[in-house]
């Protein structure tokens, strides 16, 4: 990830591998590839890589995936707070300058 | 048609769940690859994405291709910020100085301006080389030493007050604007930024606040 890692041990992800099937369906969909795979079960290689985009948790078939997702965004955090909502960046609502 | 097949982008698994849609709909949901630029590959390998199609970059050229939104996301703060400086410049022990309020006064929205193009350009530019992973951190070492160039070419002014003020003033716009690049970037966590946010939001608010104060009081003292 050429130097590009945010911060260490704070990524709410977890993977219970009780749960695992070894579909592979997180390590498709994850853009940082935090997955692997070991003896036909996913593993989670690199933690501190996850955005918590939530994409693993919404394809794991089996539910063996969380994760807090949300945007990791200042500005939409500001804007979370200054409209009591969930952290959005979404521009789309009347009057949002955000991103 | 005769198949059941829909070929969704990569990145947009976070809103959609492969096997609900099989089992919805009947159709067997392939993710492509994250940029578009790999589809005729990805459809040459029998619609299979290698390892790096499957992953986020985020070279410097990404990263200046996005400093304009940065940019014009902030302008408006940076204009207004300009004129509240621009008219209090002119106050001195004396009264009201149009005369001064031109001279530190355009002094002023030039040193904003570098505060602004560092926070929203140069640390976006720079992010991988700057020091520490908190982009608030990279911001305001950034912001200061902007700062310091600018004192060194005695731009911050003459007198130890002013320019103390400035520095708190750059750092915390650089250190604020360079926070909000969090969202532009492609690998910050909520959880990362909302623990980043708590000590670096209060920060910014004592430095920028105990910079504007310390600016208007080297108005009035000659220290």
């Amino acid at each position: 990830m050429n130097g590009l890692v945010y911060l260490k041990n704070v990524v709410t992800l977890e993977l219970d591998p009780e749960k695992c099937n070894g579909c592979r369906m997180c390590i498709i969909v994850c853009p940082h590839a935090v997955f692997g795979i070991e003896n036909k079960q996913a593993v989670i290689l690199h933690k501190d890589l996850c955005m918590e985009c939530g994409a693993c948790m919404k394809n794991c078939p089996e539910n063996a995936i969380s994760v807090r997702s949300g945007v990791g965004c200042a500005a939409g955090i500001i804007n979370g707070i200054l409209k009591g909502t969930e952290p959005t960046c979404d521009c789309s609502g009347p009057g949002s300058t955000c991103c | 048609m005769n198949h059941r097949k829909v070929i969704v982008p990569q990145l947009g698994a976070v809103g959609v769940s492969a096997h609900e849609t099989r089992e919805n709909t009947g159709f067997h949901v392939i993710y492509g690859p994250v940029r578009a630029e790999d589809i005729p590959e990805f459809m040459k390998a029998g619609m299979k994405a290698t390892a790096k199609m499957r992953v986020v970059s985020f070279t410097i050229w990404d990263r200046l291709k996005l400093v304009p939104v940065e940019m014009a996301m902030s302008m408006k703060y940076l204009l207004l910020a300009m004129s509240v400086f621009l008219i209090l410049s002119g106050l001195n022990s004396k009264g009201y100085s149009i005369d001064l309020a031109y001279h530190d006064g355009l002094r002023s929205v030039f040193i904003l301006l570098v505060a602004y193009v560092t926070g929203c350009g140069i640390t976006p530019a720079l992010l991988p080389w700057v020091p520490f992973r908190r982009f608030a951190l990279k911001g305001l070492l950034t912001g200061w030493l902007a700062g310091l160039i600018l004192a060194y070419f005695q731009l911050l002014g003459h007198r130890i007050l002013e320019i103390n003020a400035w520095l708190l003033i750059m750092g915390s716009i650089s250190s604020f604007l360079s926070m909000t690049f969090t969202g532009t970037s492609t690998f910050t966590s909520l959880s990362g930024v909302q623990k980043e946010m708590k000590t670096a939001v209060p920060m910014q608010i004592i430095m920028a606040s105990s910079g504007v104060v310390t600016w208007i009081i080297s108005k009035f003292i000659t220290i």
